[in-house]
């Protein structure tokens, strides 16, 4: 067993390190002030290869695998700005890849790849949360077209032109679809203000007796939930790769203030209280870290990580939270201020214990798998 | 036309100590990236390419790690890779160095023009371009920050104390570059798969050049490294500038102009 990035691996990670010094590190405060990302960030996530990482070949993208792609997503996570919606391609690219049938693959894939459309995908519901066996949102099938009815809430990219996995109940059955997203009957609310900051775009998405080709059909009639697991399986292993990169950022940016804040003309870092403080949060990003590069090896390997991701989220997130916090507090009530990248990490933090399925939703995940053996 | 660039794998910057013992840097175990200076070099041969329809060779001494430097140029664009490679290279000084990539120039044969970085960022002994270039009997213009090349000659311009300077030389020749010569272009994660996964990073060792390293002795070096240490930062004093800002904006100027910094 090896515990070491090949050369490969080790090439890819350095040029995403590269870009995110280049191209998101100079603009994450502006983004999270005032959310305008750059016109062309689509582009050069596209030219830097980034978008069809989990596509296959025949159809535009790479194949780099899931390993290289959370590789790519930690170091793209490290500024923590919110530019990154269109990472979601390779989500749901592979998902189509994987599921989808010839036709949704020669349609949507080649388009995800070369990021000329945004992926995304929606479950959540206003009354509902995310509990899978709640869903409001009804299709019925008309003729050649599936109706659907409903509202998804916090649905990220939803505004976006692009293909969207909905999920709806045929008779009492959790199905999903391919959705084009902007049609007739399809409408977005403004994006929410959340405290993680002005870039991530995150709406409702209201369907209006939307009609959807019968093509569009993803999966089977009450496959849903399969669709589901696949999606937030990847999803998980993602968010964790992002939360471990935040810790990190909190730890450097804990660091480089201890050593150069002075009190009594001593730079804080020469202080227990502080010292214990950086070991603390060192200690808990390693095994966030390599727990993730493991899970999505795993994934490489065709493994079902339903329950491994669901407990690497449920780590990596808590890691994020308790990191993020002790940064504040190494940089006391300057880390208050937006003078200083703590304040923006401690505040994109909270996200991932709620995202993606909360922890409770994590929690019952892992018990349920342990409990079945 | 066919151009050979020269590149090193250094430590990232910040990772590397000085071992106290024999005063050389500590490398094992260190993350390597191209030296900036040989990535503008690459980049060099990369747009010469894309113009003249170039061949481009990347060629680097150093230990197995450093094929991941060559992995990396091929991902760029270059058309082939030589790593030389041997524990007889263990430590070479820049003397060996230049002889070496000598030996694998002439082994590689029918060239135009060698690009090298002006120095590297660890040794920043800015030698091994001008020796390689005497070792193989070659007009040099170093520290180039603009290059023209054309059918048999080429327009060189370099920053010099006084000014700027354009040189021409004939080709085949042998150029040092600057990091103002161009920004290096970043690899697709496509071309970095298809770098480590399908194309050849050819290998040779002090056989495949012909060096009989019995008689390596002779190439020893001339000089000896006395000692290598981290210095302590010089404490200077510094200036307060008080007062409104405008005032203080003034003042600084002045202070910059009197010092010919602007």
């Amino acid at each position: 067993m090896q515990f070491k990035l090949t050369m490969e691996q080790e090439i890819i990670q350095k040029q995403a390190r590269e870009f995110a010094q280049r191209e998101l590190e100079p603009i994450a405060a502006q983004v999270d002030r005032d959310g305008k990302i750059p016109p062309d960030m689509t582009e050069k996530l596209v030219k830097a290869g980034f978008l069809g990482m989990l596509i296959p070949k025949q159809y535009g993208g790479s194949e780099a695998g899931v390993l290289n792609w959370v590789l790519v997503m930690e170091q793209l996570s490290y500024p923590a700005c919110h530019c990154l919606e269109a990472m979601s391609n390779n989500i749901v690219g592979r998902a189509i890849a994987l599921l989808g049938t010839e036709e949704q693959k020669e349609r949507y894939l080649p388009l995800l790849a070369k990021g000329q459309v945004i992926g995304s995908y929606a479950f959540t519901e206003p009354g509902t949360g995310s509990d899978p066996k709640s869903l409001v949102t009804t299709a019925r099938l008309e003729g050649d077209s599936w109706v659907i009815n409903g509202i998804k809430r916090f649905h990220t990219g939803g505004h976006l032109d692009g293909p969207a996995i909905i999920f709806a109940n045929v008779d009492d059955k959790t199905t999903a679809f391919l959705v084009d997203k902007n049609v007739e009957g399809y409408s977005c609310s403004k994006p929410f203000e959340l405290m993680v900051g002005k870039g991530l775009e995150t709406v409702d998405t209201r369907f209006d007796d939307l009609r959807v080709p019968k093509g569009n059909l993803f999966g089977e009639v009450g496959g849903g939930f399969n669709i589901l697991f696949s999606i937030t399986a990847e999803g998980r292993v993602m968010l964790a790769a992002s939360a471990t990169a935040l810790a990190q950022a909190a730890l450097d940016e804990a660091v480089k203030y201890a050593k150069q804040r002075t009190r009594r003309g001593v730079p804080i870092a020469s202080m227990q209280a502080i010292q214990w403080l950086l070991a603390e949060m060192a200690c808990r990003i390693e095994p966030a870290r390599w727990a993730t590069y493991r899970i999505a090896w795993l994934t490489d390997q065709g493994q079902d990580t339903r329950m491994e991701s669901a407990m690497l989220k449920l780590f990596a997130s808590r890691v994020a939270k308790e990191v993020a916090d002790m940064g504040i507090q190494v940089h006391g009530s300057y880390g208050l201020t937006k003078d200083f990248k703590i304040e923006r990490i401690y505040r994109q933090a909270k996200m991932f214990e709620l995202t993606e399925g909360s922890s409770e939703v994590q929690r019952s995940i892992a018990a349920g798998s342990l409990l079945m053996r | 036309m066919n151009v050979i660039v020269c590149i090193k794998q250094v430590p990232v910057s910040g990772t590397v100590s000085i071992d106290p013992r024999t005063g050389a840097l500590k490398r094992e175990n260190v993350p390597g990236v191209i030296n900036p200076e040989d990535l503008c070099a690459l980049e060099e041969a990369l747009l010469l390419k894309q113009k003249h329809g170039s061949r481009v060779t990347a060629l680097s001494m150093g230990p197995p790690q450093a094929e991941g430097a060559l992995r990396e140029a091929l991902a760029m664009g270059a058309d082939r890779a030589v790593l030389l490679c041997d524990r007889a290279f263990a430590g070479s000084d820049t003397l060996v160095t230049s002889y070496v990539l000598a030996q694998a120039i002439r082994k590689l044969g029918g060239f135009d023009l060698i690009l090298c970085g002006k120095q590297s960022a660890d040794g920043n002994t800015a030698q091994v371009g001008p020796e390689l270039a005497e070792r193989l009997g070659l007009p040099q213009v170093t520290s180039v920050q603009r290059l023209e090349v054309y059918q048999e000659r080429l327009e060189a311009e370099r920053a010099v104390e006084s000014g700027l300077q354009w040189v021409e030389a004939r080709l085949p020749a042998l150029i040092t570059v600057t990091r103002r010569i161009n920004t290096p272009r970043q690899p697709s994660v496509e071309a970095i798969l298809v770098a480590c996964r399908e194309k050849e990073v050819i290998t040779w060792k002090t056989d495949d050049l012909g060096i009989d390293t019995s008689s390596m002795r002779f190439l020893e070096s001339p000089t000896r490294m006395a000692a290598a240490w981290v210095p302590e930062p010089r404490k200077r004093e510094g200036e307060m500038l008080a007062g409104p800002t405008k005032e203080a904006v003034r003042t600084l100027l002045e202070r910059l102009r009197q010092r010919q910094v602007i």
